[in-house]
């Protein structure tokens, strides 16, 4: 319990120490947000009122405060480029990405664990060789490129979905959800081939140890070694990279919506920046890092669960 | 008294890449119901190997060969399926290993680890396991048994880990019991209290104790008969007060010669 | 064992012609890789367009080759710049520690536990594309790691005898640090070397697809992917072939670091 609490102490620090670094960082950007938020209009009289409004001319670190306090009240500022609250152009986004990067991570579950276990069971058998030389290639497949190969194969040549042909999950959740199935692999079968090579290691590693010798002393078959003991010992290094996956693949989203034209956060961010929108840039970003610092911070409590040895 | 297990000319093979190395060469031996056999010799003589070989843990690694037989209560363990090896294992015959640190598993408790044999082999209830895990770490002498039931290895120091192996191997009431090297990397005073406690087993449960360690010295106060191995080779056989005082081999006058002097006078 | 040879074999040959491809776009492409030829939009791969050509009648091959040689330009550069950093960094927390250490290797934890093609983008989003944008980006961003990776080595060595030894002769420490230690790393160090490239190539043609990566005139793999997405019906290859020489890339280098990395385990 103890751990527990300073995990999430860490957790809330490093949060906030990275939320403040990219305030700072978009600080540091030549040019006055005002005269961009008034584009054209600009006249001085009203880029000093409107810095006024916004409380540019105070310290810094009391923006920081309230720019913080406003965030947690769901205020992110106002685009840009839109002209209207970050708050709205992101909330419809977000459901999008979020069932995007949860649906590739299951699909990394589901093909690298049971692959994992049956390649490192059959090590050294001719399957096993095959899926492993399959499995170095796949590592090495940007998810970009195998959405384009996706795209090419299932979308243009077979037709089973329409490229470019994405449906509102306001509109026909159904539709919304198979739409983002080939995006899902596209992120996740690269990942899920690690995660095979990863636990596959990590099982055979373990099943040198002494302890395993004394689990088939005492009659257990070769499946309640497995199960019984192994399993439990060899995936900790795996939950520790699957949060680092989980990162990654909400990096990967971000390139893939572009690949298959689905309007997520990742699609917006690489507008946003190109447009130089940073109130949108900013809100998304800090997002991002609440998600990815969240999966860490339940990797380390799931592990604390599962290794007793685990100490601060 | 009977024999409960008969090995007859048993010979272990590495086999390599290139070179087949033989390990064992040709080993006799047997032991009978209810008593302590040692074998005696030094890392690399052989005795380790004899013993897996008995307890079933050798043939799963596919680059040793194994001639001879192994009769525990007349079935030969080396011809039978692989099934009803399994049937003897952790049951009738039960193995204590030498790195109490390394031979429990990291992760499970240690009740379930106590009961695990039990549980594979028996049909009892998970409150009865649990009584029969409390009884044995009782008769392991170790203190508060309900509270190390849900500890873990790491919390636990070396000599109570072992004496949680010792629970572990005897919580079935085995024929056989395996000990290789189970004091070895103890305290020389913790020793001396494992020593009692695979006395104590063997007095009052009748358990046939198999004791392999390369200090004849604790296989003098503990056993009745000894074995000593050389280069895989048996060397030495028969009652241990007399291995001791008119040793055959010099290799056994070598060893016996290692032994701090004060120790031969008991 | 027979296999791990054929292992080391497939992976020189690979880099081998990998490395061979980029240098040519370097020097000498069949064709001019920004020539335009109206008449040859999207030929098919044939003996003279070995991988076709794109929808300005450009030379497909000829553009895999520059946009090789830019990608293992940005990539070497951008792990030299993370290497180096890191090294600095690693080192000197590594062998002093204290609480300067502390600091910033909670910095370091932070930075590391996120995506870099993220963290890439933001620092592009304040400087704007281009190729020396996304060098100066990468190369800030990997520095984390390696200082990471360095420092747990340099902690491991301090303690070893030698260095000890070589303390009570009253070598300097800098001098301990870089030649009595920095030399006992080097197989840990190349074989994350190997890596970091990999993720270097992956983050640069990753944001030149997204077009905020490298820019025109410089070719670039990603960048042809995503000009080849419109026209992936009727030009396959435009978008199939620098996909393909991405993915050996990427497995050429990280079969390198698996043979590093048993190399180092091995000993």
């Amino acid at each position: 319990m103890k751990y527990i609490i300073k995990k999430i102490f860490f957790f809330i620090l490093t949060l906030l120490i990275v939320v403040f670094l990219t305030f700072l960082a978009f600080q540091i950007i030549p040019g006055d947000p005002a005269v961009s938020l008034l584009g054209t209009e600009g006249t001085p009289l009203k880029v000093a009122a409107l810095r006024e409004e916004m409380g540019l001319n105070k310290p810094v670190g009391e923006r920081f405060l309230t720019w913080v306090l406003n965030f947690m009240k769901g205020d992110m500022g106002i685009s840009y480029s839109y002209q209207i609250p970050v708050s709205e152009l992101i909330t419809d986004k977000i459901p999008v990405t979020f069932l995007l990067t949860m649906l590739s991570f299951a699909f990394i579950i589901c093909m690298g664990i049971p692959l994992g276990i049956y390649t490192s069971k059959h090590a050294g058998s001719r399957l096993d060789r095959l899926i492993m030389t399959v499995n170095q290639v796949t590592m090495a497949i940007p998810p970009f490129f195998l959405g384009i190969i996706l795209t090419y194969l299932f979308g243009l040549v077979l037709k089973w979905f329409v490229p470019g042909g994405y449906i509102s999950y306001s509109d026909d959740f159904f539709g919304f959800f198979t739409y983002l199935i080939f995006p899902a692999i596209a992120i996740a079968f690269p990942k899920s081939a690690m995660v095979v090579k990863l636990f596959r290691g990590s099982i055979i590693e373990e099943a040198k140890k002494d302890y395993v010798r004394t689990a088939y002393s005492r009659g257990n078959t070769i499946n309640g070694v497995l199960y019984g003991h192994v399993l439990k010992n060899a995936i900790l290094p795996v939950i520790t990279f699957l949060a680092v996956v989980f990162a990654d693949i909400i990096a990967g989203s971000i390139i893939i919506e572009q690949v298959f034209g689905i309007p997520g956060l990742g699609r917006m961010l690489i507008t946003s920046i190109q447009n130089r929108d940073y109130p949108v840039v900013q809100a998304i970003i800090v997002c991002i890092a609440f998600v990815v610092l969240g999966s860490n911070l339940l990797a380390d409590i799931l592990l604390k669960v599962l290794d007793p040895r685990i100490k601060l | 008294m009977g024999n409960l297990l008969e090995v007859k000319s048993l010979s272990i093979t590495f086999e390599g890449n290139q070179a087949r190395e033989k390990v064992v060469r040709n080993v006799s031996f047997s032991v009978m119901e209810g008593e302590i056999l040692g074998i005696a010799g030094e890392s690399g003589s052989g005795k380790t190997l004899t013993a897996l070989a008995i307890a079933g843990l050798l043939n799963r690694h596919g680059a040793v060969s194994l001639e001879g037989e192994i009769l525990f209560q007349g079935k030969n363990l080396l011809t039978c399926k692989r099934e009803e090896l399994r049937r003897y294992q952790g049951n009738d015959i039960s193995m204590v290993f030498q790195e109490p640190m390394s031979s429990l598993n990291p992760v499970m408790k240690i009740g379930r680890q106590i009961e695990e044999s039990i549980k594979i082999h028996g049909t009892l209830s998970k409150k009865e396991r649990k009584e029969k895990a409390i009884w044995a770490m009782e008769c392991v002498e170790l203190e508060n048994p309900e509270k190390i039931y849900h500890r873990y290895p790491h919390e636990l120091s070396g000599g109570m880990r072992q004496r949680v192996m010792i629970a572990a191997s005897l919580i079935s009431n085995p024929r056989l019991m395996i000990a290789d090297e189970p004091t070895t990397a103890l305290d020389v005073s913790i020793q001396h209290q494992i020593l009692k406690l695979f006395q104590k087993i063997n007095r009052e449960n009748h358990t046939a104790i198999l004791f392999i360690s390369h200090d004849l010295s604790l296989i003098y106060h503990l056993c009745g008969r000894a074995l000593v191995m050389y280069e895989g080779s048996l060397i030495e056989e028969g009652n241990t007060k007399e291995i001791f005082y008119h040793p055959r081999h010099s290799y056994t006058k070598n060893l016996i010669a290692c032994i701090p002097t004060y120790e031969k006078k008991v | 064992m027979k296999k791990p040879e054929y292992h080391i074999v497939f992976t020189v040959v690979l880099l081998g012609v990998l490395t061979f491809l980029a240098l040519m776009g370097f020097i000498h492409t069949p064709y001019d890789p920004d020539a335009m030829n109206g008449l040859e939009k999207f030929a098919a791969p044939d003996l003279h367009h070995i991988f076709g050509t794109d929808h300005f009648g450009r030379d497909v091959f000829s553009r895999v080759c520059k946009g090789l040689g830019t990608t293992f330009f940005v990539a070497v550069t951008t792990v030299m710049i993370g290497a180096l950093g890191g090294t600095v960094i690693g080192a000197l927390t590594g062998y002093f520690g204290g609480i300067l250490d502390e600091i910033i290797m909670r910095f370091n934890d932070v930075v590391a536990s996120f995506p870099s093609v993220l963290l890439a983008m933001v620092f592009i989003s304040i400087l704007g594309p281009g190729k020396y944008n996304v060098i100066f980006a990468l190369g800030i961003i990997f520095i984390p790691s390696y200082a990471r990776m360095v420092r747990s080595e340099f902690i491991k060595q301090k303690n070893f005898d030698y260095v000890k030894s070589a303390k009570l002769m009253k070598a300097g420490s800098f001098r301990i640090m870089f030649l009595h230690i920095f030399p006992n790393t080097t197989s840990v160090f190349m074989s994350s070397l190997a890596i970091g490239f990999n993720n270097a190539v992956l983050a640069e043609a990753g944001m030149s697809y997204l077009g905020i990566g490298v820019q025109p005139p410089d070719a670039s793999l990603g960048r042809m992917l995503s000009e080849s997405q419109a026209y992936l019906f009727t030009a396959p290859w435009f978008a199939i072939f620098p996909g393909i020489v991405i993915i050996l890339m990427i497995l050429g280098f990280s079969m390198l670091g698996d043979i590093l990395q048993q190399k180092n385990g091995g000993i």
